[in-house]
């Protein structure tokens, strides 16, 4: 099986080119992965972290009163009045544990990392927010308790914590479907790449086709000796590829761990994660192969 | 075994080159077929050997009608024709032994039995101690032996071999054609293209003249 080919198609040129690309688009397609992967993982972090926890948002007073200027003042002993109230609802309500108002400067403070730090210009209406802790294990229906308050505190609203969580969500969301595209767009251009190869092979060595075909050789004989060839080259492309990218990843766990960012480091994907990134490769490798085969088993339908 | 009746051949949208070409070619029997250059030896081989449909008239080949029978098909009828190639077409990049084992790979051998076989073969045509050259290294009347080897590994029912003494010395071309006579009489069917007068004196059998396309069948 391991013998010389047939076919001459260890000594064309293109070899080593296909074993390059191979590399390249195993090591994008597996960071890309990785990174959609240290997302989730994120996320996942982030979700937990907020599990049990709700916030009640006091609508600033509204816009037209914040612009009359004089009006602010009225505008915020009412913001005052229902934070007041909503706080008496929410102290009294089984579940809570615990219900306490944010300070302005707790929000500045959150909002940091949209706007920058600094304390926030006076004109820039913010809601009053209140932080509610659930006692562990109680259930909360949701919905009765927005429904209370929206009767007491018209202008209150509940949100299960997830109201900085939201756009965040999107956001990962979107950069998951990119990181999708990307993988998708990189095993298009493999084959792509593998198609052009083969094509490029097969006019190479037609006369020998030819002939092997003269000798009773069916398709399948022929094609076998390309995916031959295609398996050892994108192999070594895979294998040069995915240690790229885990020397990588290794690396980026390495900084992420020295200057203690948010982002959990490359060794804490889960075993499913990891098998998913080992599977690149093999994919890889696979739909290489395959397209390979197909395109010699198309093309060779045309000949007698 | 095969039957050509007003067979024509053109290439592309070309002259024919074949021009009603009618013979019946019977079981283990041994033709030469001769005519000036351009006559179209080769390209009547090559219908004989499965290389081209012709452009008309109709080829029966063991028993099949050609025009009836389909290209996945074809494999099992070319394994029972051997050809040896003006040109040899041997595989520069494989030994000798590679090369000859190639029939025997395509048609699934096992691995034991093509190394014994072709080692056979190898002796049968006086190259036993070239099994491992590559066929640059050979000289032509060796390659002549690989090519031949080659050709009847899978013991064919059907021997083609167009202008086989082509470029070998007088004394290694009677050779080959007791080889040739050896296979025909274990029933082999050969058809030898070939203008070498010498050679087709040497073996009185019947003698097919191709001139212009035209097929003319003499016996001598
Ligand atoms: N592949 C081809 N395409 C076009 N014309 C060809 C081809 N092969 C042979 N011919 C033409 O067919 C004629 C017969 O050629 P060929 O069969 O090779 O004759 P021979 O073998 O007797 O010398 C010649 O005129 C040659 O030019
Ligand atoms: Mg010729």
């Amino acid at each position: 099986m391991w013998g010389p080919l047939d076919l001459p198609l260890e000594k064309d040129a293109g070899g080593r080119l296909l074993s390059l690309v191979m590399a390249a688009m195993v090591f994008l397609a597996v960071l890309a992965l990785a990174g959609a992967f240290i997302l989730d993982h994120s996320l996942a972090g982030w979700r937990a972290g907020v599990a049990g926890r709700l916030t009640v948002e006091i609508a600033p007073g509204s816009a037209a009163a914040a612009k009359a200027g004089d009006a602010t003042a009225d505008a915020d002993a009412a913001a005052a009045a229902s934070v007041k109230a909503a706080l008496k609802l929410l102290r009294a309500h089984r579940a809570v544990a615990r219900a306490t108002p944010l300070g302005r400067r707790d929000i500045e403070t959150l909002l940091k990392p949209w706007l920058g730090a600094g304390p926030l210009p006076k004109d820039i209406p913010v809601p009053r927010l209140i932080s509610v802790r659930l006692k562990p294990g109680a259930s909360l229906d949701t919905a009765a308790l927005r429904k209370a308050l929206r009767a007491k505190v018209p202008d209150a609203r509940l949100d299960d914590a997830s109201l900085w969580l939201k756009p965040l969500v999107r956001f990962i969301h979107v950069a998951e479907s990119l990181s999708a595209a990307v993988v998708l767009l990189i095993a298009l251009a493999t084959v792509m790449m593998v198609v052009f190869a083969t094509r490029a092979g097969l006019a190479v060595h037609h006369e020998v086709i030819e002939l092997l075909h003269l000798m009773g050789a069916r398709d399948s004989y022929i094609a076998r000796q390309f995916a031959l060839h295609t398996f050892k080259l994108s192999a070594i492309g895979a294998v040069l590829g995915i240690g790229a990218a885990a020397a990588i990843l290794w690396f980026l766990g390495r900084i992420a761990a020295l200057v203690a960012l948010p982002v959990p480091p490359a060794v804490h994907f889960s075993h499913v994660g990891w098998a998913a990134l080992a599977a690149v490769p093999l994919f890889a490798v696979l739909l290489a192969v395959w397209t390979a085969r197909l395109t010699v088993r198309r093309t060779l339908k045309h000949m007698m | 075994m095969i039957r050509f009746e007003n067979v024509g051949l053109r290439y592309g949208l070309g002259p024919e080159v074949l021009r009603d070409v009618s013979f019946h070619l019977e079981p283990g029997s041994f033709h030469f077929l001769t005519g000036a250059s351009g006559a179209g030896k080769t390209s009547l081989l090559r219908l004989l050997y499965l290389a081209h449909r012709p452009s008309r008239g109709l080829i029966t080949m063991f028993e099949r009608n050609l025009a009836e029978v389909e290209r996945r098909e074809l494999p099992a009828l070319r394994r029972r024709i051997g050809v040896v190639f003006q040109d040899f077409r041997l595989l520069d990049h494989l030994s000798a032994m590679d090369n000859v084992a190639l029939p025997l790979r395509i048609a699934g051998a096992k691995k034991d039995e093509i190394r014994s076989h072709v080692a056979e073969l190898l002796a049968w045509v006086g190259l036993e101690d070239k099994v491992n050259a590559r066929p640059p290294t050979l000289s032509g009347g060796e390659k002549q032996g690989v090519a031949i080897a080659r050709a009847v590994i899978t013991r064919p029912k059907l021997l083609l071999a167009d202008e086989p003494t082509g470029n070998v010395d007088p004394e290694r071309a009677l050779r080959l054609m007791r080889l040739f006579l050896e296979l025909n009489k274990i029933g082999t069917t050969v058809v030898v293209a070939t203008h070498d007068r010498r050679l087709i004196e040497s073996a009185g059998k019947p003698v097919w003249r191709l001139q212009a396309g035209e097929l003319k069948i003499e016996r001598r």
